[in-house]
């Protein structure tokens, strides 16, 4: 036996063993918190808990937007490998073609993650689970859904795939809607996989619910109607806004054309505007009653007070302002249901142009409605040069002031109350502007008894008329302006009208843009939107017709037994 | 003693922590379960449907004109009318 030899390797060996005790010692004691982190790191991952976005409902707690759970299948090619008989298994449950899934996985297999399908149903998760093959991933989310679809798009608005707040209410209430994510702590294994919870951080934190002012079955309605009248007229497009007068609450808000939101990546840009509060209109003779207004604020007019306006004609400056016919001696109250321009005219150019201007102002022309859609314009209403005869003249009938659906509503919502001016609401529980008085109650009271007259049979639009209700409203058509001059083959037809007009409870402003045809006016376009929509919703939303004869049941048996 | 603690405050961790996740889990299924019913229930109440169901199946029609209408006796009343019948 080499005896030092055995000696020099024993010792060799301690010493290489002593070495490492010392080494990982050395480790243990001064390295040991970076250590222990970087072995964390590799398998201890904090993952994401989706919360579950808040749902948007109407006001009778309907829902319009409702998230629900889906599962979105995905892998990693540049470690797992699906053999062909997993994809077909795969490929069958996702109903969907193998040779596409195994296209996509070819193209991608350089990286390190590929969905093999988005926002599948729980149910078809849970059997990919069960099947059991490795490399198949999972990932929890929620998708959007808008049972309303079109009907309510415009309102609701929309979100993205990430869920994020896209346009509409969706948008703008984003931060009440969206949940805060919380994070657990999963042990994962070499390629990423989770293999259990260990902790959890934070409970993700849910998103509160947003309850809309309006009234689906009335949005449903007014949308029908809207749709069938902007068809039948060949209209551009149009919008419907109904008020709850006693709130001032958005009941409905409908714009034609629309889209479905439900669809995933729809890029109908000419669908996706929110007409009725971005578009801007000039009013035309829907502005009348504010004129009318005015001059019976000054204390001069009355309803039965007689405007000349022979020869049918005006000219103020250059401009000439006309009838259609020579209307002769009318009442102010005529000159408004048969919106005479030249009567209208002739009563501005009487009136101071500040108190004009005022009036209008007051109304809520001209100032943004605040409903909390995103995208709300102020439309134009100036005072500039309202000295100006002509200028004077112009706003009287609408010309020279623009106004959005919303803002026209807003101003008969005015008018509704009794001179109350109310600020319009759309979501509800927020915090309300004051109210606050700004016409006189006997002025008002006035204007809507002359504004009956418009849907008389000798008014602008009889077709106007609700069965059973007596309504108050004015019809407006103004040409549109095509490079810096009136167009006379393009015109908007609106109706504005408040109902019951004894009692007012809605208002309901219709504007078809650009209808074809013979009748382009809106005592003939607009007005028998308004009416049916008018029929059915006053009864939805319980108002009592005016003609209504109540009888208590003893005595209607008595009338059935003579009657017997 | 306080080693004795840990390891009891320890396995209750583990048991409520393992709560925890299954009532998650039942939360999640629960939350679906819900708006499932939410989006069945919107698209039975809908305007659309009733509007067609009282139509086509039950004969219904809409009203054009209502001018009169047979109110309920007030309880006074009704019992006069019980008295005399």
């Amino acid at each position: 036996m080499n005896r030092p030899r055995h000696f020099v390797l024993t010792g060799l060996f301690t010493l290489a063993l002593l070495g490492l005790v010392g080494r990982s010692g050395y480790l243990a004691v001064t390295e040991r918190e970076f250590l222990q982190n970087q072995g964390k790191a590799r398998a201890i991952r904090n993952a994401e808990i989706r919360a579950h976005r808040g749902v948007i409902s109407d006001r009778n707690g309907d829902p319009m937007a409702v998230s629900t759970p889906v599962v979105s299948v995905w892998t990693d090619p540049s470690v797992d490998r699906l053999d062909a008989r997993e994809l077909v298994l795969v490929a069958e449950l996702l109903d969907r073609p193998v040779d596409g899934l195994m296209k996509r996985l070819e193209r991608s297999k350089h990286t390190q993650f590929v969905y093999l399908a988005r926002r599948v149903s729980p149910a078809i998760a849970r059997s990919l689970r069960s099947l059991e093959i490795p490399g198949i991933r999972f990932k929890h989310e929620y998708r959007r859904f808008y049972p309303s679809g079109e009907i309510s798009a415009h309102v609701v608005g929309r979100t993205d795939i990430d869920d994020v707040g896209q346009e509409g209410i969706e948008l703008s209430m984003d931060h009440v809607l969206r949940g805060v994510p919380g994070s657990k702590r999963v042990l994962t294994d070499r390629r990423g996989q989770r293999v259990r919870d260990l902790d959890f951080y934070d409970a993700p934190d849910f998103g509160d619910d947003v309850e809309l002012s309006i009234d689906l079955r009335l949005q449903f309605l007014a949308y029908r109607e809207l749709k069938s009248a902007v068809e039948h007229s060949g209209a551009r497009s149009g919008s419907v806004v109904t008020l709850d007068v006693t709130t001032g609450d958005v009941l409905a808000l409908v714009n034609q054309p629309s889209y479905n939101p439900n669809r995933v990546g729809a890029r109908d840009f000419d669908g996706m505007r929110n007409r009725a509060i971005t578009d801007l209109y000039e009013p035309g003779s829907t502005a009348k009653p504010f004129a009318i207004l005015a001059a019976l604020e000054t204390g001069t007019y009355r309803a039965d007070t007689i405007i000349d306006t022979t020869p049918g004609y005006l000219t103020v400056g250059r401009k000439l302002i006309e009838d259609p016919v020579n209307r002769g001696q009318l009442t102010l109250a005529e000159v408004l249901a048969r919106s005479s321009q030249v009567g209208v005219a002739k009563i501005a150019l009487g009136l101071e142009g500040s108190h004009l201007y005022d009036v209008f102002h007051r109304s809520g022309l001209g100032s943004i409605p605040a409903t909390g859609l995103p995208g709300e314009v102020s439309g134009l209403l100036t005072d500039r040069d309202i000295d100006n005869p002509i200028v004077r003249a112009s706003l009287a009938y609408g010309y020279g002031v623009t106004v959005s659906a919303m803002q026209l509503a807003q101003s008969y919502l005015t008018i509704a109350s009794g001179g109350v001016r109310r600020q319009v609401n759309l979501i509800r529980g927020l915090p309300r502007a004051s109210e606050e008085r700004v016409f006189e109650e006997s002025d008002v009271a006035s204007l809507l008894r002359m504004m009956e007259g418009v849907a008389s049979s000798k008014g602008t639009a009889p077709k106007a008329r609700v069965p059973g209700f007596a309504v108050a409203g004015k019809t407006g058509t103004s040409r549109k302006v095509t490079s810096g001059t009136y167009d006379d083959t393009r015109h908007v037809a609106l109706f504005a009208g408040i109902a019951p007009s004894r009692d007012p409870q809605v208002v309901v402003v219709v504007i078809i843009n650009e209808p074809l045809g013979e009748h382009v006016g809106g005592g003939e376009v607009a007005a028998p939107v308004f009416s049916r929509i008018l029929a059915r919703s006053l009864r939805i939303l319980g108002v009592a017709p005016e003609n209504l004869v109540v009888t208590d049941r003893e005595n209607a048996r008595e009338g059935f037994d003579r009657a017997a | 003693m306080s080693g004795v603690q840990v390891i009891g405050v320890t396995d209750d961790r583990r048991g409520l922590f393992h709560e925890l996740t299954s009532n998650q889990e039942i939360q999640d299924r629960l939350l679906q379960e819900y708006s499932r019913l939410l989006l069945e229930r919107g698209t039975l109440l809908s305007y659309q449907n009733v509007d067609r169901i009282a139509q086509r199946r039950l004969n219904m029609r809409f009203p054009e004109q209502v001018t009169s209408v047979v109110r309920q006796p007030k309880a006074q009343s009704l019992a006069q009318y019980r008295n005399i019948r």
